[in-house]
């Protein structure tokens, strides 16, 4: 696929501004910005009517804007009409052509382009190669498999070097393996074409294996977007937090504060917790791996917190046990501990210890209850 | 109800829905000038009378010239109705598919009034052009029913595949559309066939010895004389139509293996 195809490489920047889309009087998509800059691998990640459909289809053309602009490669799209914008698209349901057979469904969007029967043959088998199926070329979509039917999707959406590519969610209907196995395909087939990459999905492992970058959506907004670190480690909201990876959150009230750190008060015990930027964040989220278990001593260091639980389940994850708590107010907790560390058996009292420059800071956030993952 | 009795019930019905034809069929193979049942000797005469004689002939090829212009016309424009219909979002959708498919439930006296009322005036009586228009009147409605249902089950992911893939409107429509809705459109266009090729009620009001249709002829060789011939057409007519049915079992299933 590096040989005398030179058009490859020529991944576009998308750019979202301030767009909005109304269906009814719902709000699908609100006031997002974005920038996708060109040959990135952007994830739209989010549970399922958040908008991140709804906004591949905007950047596709499929739908009209209510308001704002959307540029590729600079270009303001407004009035290009889908066919015209020279984007490939996968979709969940694969969308291949019944009629037609493997090789004439990934014709097709060369014969739109009036491409010879020469250069069809050149590019069709070079992008057979590339998702792997030379051999398949006369079947009809109804004799192929479900991972084989996308990897043709995904072949005719690549054959015409397309400046960005769409992926609705288009492993959701494959099984585990065969999914995990497509994965690794999209990976190694965006980096030997370095072509724009948006993809939806709702699956956060999936977001994290494959994405340079990730955008959480929630009710029709873009919640925070970053590399999977950004969003494990720091996350923004409430949302971004409870929706990436698990998580245990205290509630707690705002007693002090430092040059450094802010005090909480945590139903009579104090917490420290990495400096406020704002008045109203007073709840604190810390991830299983940056707590660990110790019998109950109540003995003090600076810079380490500490408060009391007790131990509700462990569970056994080969690589570590992964322990419910429930804490002093009847909240849940998780903890994730080595296989070295000393164990705790269901309901012993214990107590949860952590540096105060793990944990995470936010606001309350008024959308939580809604999604809490 | 136990097995036998239930087999016994099935065939006494199927008896009494065949019973008609089967007398017509064996009727036609009469020897004698009537419709005597059963007959009393068979021959091929009755056969070769509707062949040999100029009336039945030319009567003939005016409903099959009719039907084909019906099959023509309302196939064109029931599936581009059943197509604005399925797709279309606009006011008064629901009445507009309602009024299209009217002529399925309206009395067939009713539209035959009408239509005649209206051509009397127009002088087109006994014309093709006017048997055209009222056998598509109630042709219309099969196709557009065939179509839609077709249209129903279509995956409309598909034409936003191809739009992405570059195809405009009219590539869409040629290349996915109407390949995928094909054997609907088919099966609407032997259903405006028959249709028209066996109409009756209507094509009684508009006839005129200048042009009548191998249906009233028939109606009208049976209410002044006994002769046979009717019979043997009516067999005719019923091979074309079960053979064009038949037809359309043919292509409902093809997987479309094109190109």
């Amino acid at each position: 696929m590096t040989t005398n195809n030179a058009k490859s490489g020529a991944g576009m920047r998308v750019e979202l501004q301030a767009i909005n889309k109304r269906y009814a009087s719902i709000d699908a998509v609100k006031d997002v910005n974005l920038i996708i800059e060109a040959g990135e691998f952007m994830t739209f990640l989010g549970p399922s009517g958040s908008g991140k459909t709804t906004t591949l289809n905007l950047i596709a053309g499929f739908a009209d804007l209510n308001s704002g602009a959307i540029l590729i490669g600079g270009q303001p799209m407004q009035s290009v009409p889908a066919h015209k914008r020279n984007l490939g698209v996968v979709f969940q349901s694969y969308a291949l052509f019944p009629h037609m057979s493997v090789w004439n469904n990934i014709a097709f969007p060369l014969e739109q382009r009036q491409h010879s029967k020469t250069e069809q043959r050149e590019l069709i088998s070079q992008v057979l190669k590339l998702v792997e199926l030379n051999g398949f070329e006369s079947r009809m979509p109804s004799e192929l498999s479900g991972g084989q039917q996308q990897r043709v999707a995904l072949a005719r959406a690549l054959v015409f070097n397309p400046n960005v590519l769409l992926l609705d969610e288009p492993l959701g209907a494959l099984d585990k393996k065969l999914r995990e196995w497509l994965q690794g395909e999209l990976k190694r087939i965006h980096s030997s074409l370095g072509s724009t990459f948006i993809f939806v999905t709702h699956d956060q492992e999936e977001a994290l294996s494959l994405s340079d970058r990730i955008a959480i959506f929630n009710r029709g907004r873009i919640e925070q977007v970053g590399t999977g670190q950004d969003l494990y480690e720091r996350p923004e909201t409430l949302f971004v937090g409870q929706f990436l990876g698990d998580s245990t959150i205290l509630r707690g009230i705002r007693s002090g504060e430092s040059s450094h750190s802010s005090i909480l008060d945590f139903g009579g015990v104090s917490v420290t917790a990495p400096k406020a930027r704002r008045a109203s964040q007073n709840i604190l989220l810390l991830r299983p791996e940056k707590i660990s278990l110790t019998a109950p001593t109540g003995a003090a260091e600076s810079g380490v917190n500490r408060i009391p639980a007790t131990v509700s389940q462990r569970t056994y994850l080969g690589s570590s046990w992964r322990y419910d708590v429930t804490l002093g107010d009847g909240k849940p907790g998780i903890v994730r501990q080595g296989p070295a560390e000393r164990m705790f058996e269901p309901g012993a009292q214990v107590d949860l210890v952590w540096s105060a420059a793990d944990g995470v800071l936010l606001d309350a956030d008024d959308s939580s209850g809604a999604s809490a993952a | 109800m136990t097995k036998p009795i239930l087999y016994a019930t099935v065939v006494a019905i199927a008896l009494w829905m065949i019973a008609p034809m089967l007398v017509v069929i064996v009727t036609s193979f009469t020897d004698t000038p009537s419709f005597n049942f059963p007959p009393s000797g068979y021959s091929l005469r009755w056969y070769e009378n509707f062949f040999a004689n100029q009336a039945w002939r030319a009567s003939f090829i005016n409903t099959t010239l009719v039907a084909a212009l019906v099959t023509i016309t309302a196939t064109t424009i029931g599936t581009l109705a059943a197509i604005g219909l399925h797709k279309g979002r606009f006011f008064g959708k629901s009445a507009m598919t309602g009024l299209m498919l009217a002529p399925l439930i309206v009395p067939g006296i009713l539209v035959a009034i009408g239509l005649y009322s209206v051509f009397i005036q127009l002088n087109m009586l006994g014309s093709l052009p006017g048997f055209v228009i009222a056998h598509t009147v109630v042709a219309l409605p099969l196709v557009i029913i065939n179509v839609m249902t077709a249209l129903s089950t279509f995956d409309s992911r598909l034409e936003q595949a191809a739009s992405s893939l570059g195809a405009g409107r009219w590539e869409i429509f040629r290349r996915i559309t109407m390949p995928l809705i094909m054997p609907g459109v088919l099966a609407g266009a032997v259903f405006a066939f028959i249709t028209s090729f066996d109409e009756i009620i209507i094509s009684l009001f508009i006839q005129s010895p200048r042009l009548q249709t191998l249906p009233v002829r028939m109606f009208q060789s049976v209410t002044q004389d006994t002769d046979p011939t009717v019979a043997a057409v009516a067999v005719l007519m019923m091979l074309v139509s079960v053979g064009l049915a038949a037809l359309t079992r043919l292509i409902k299933p093809r997987s479309g293996s094109k190109q």
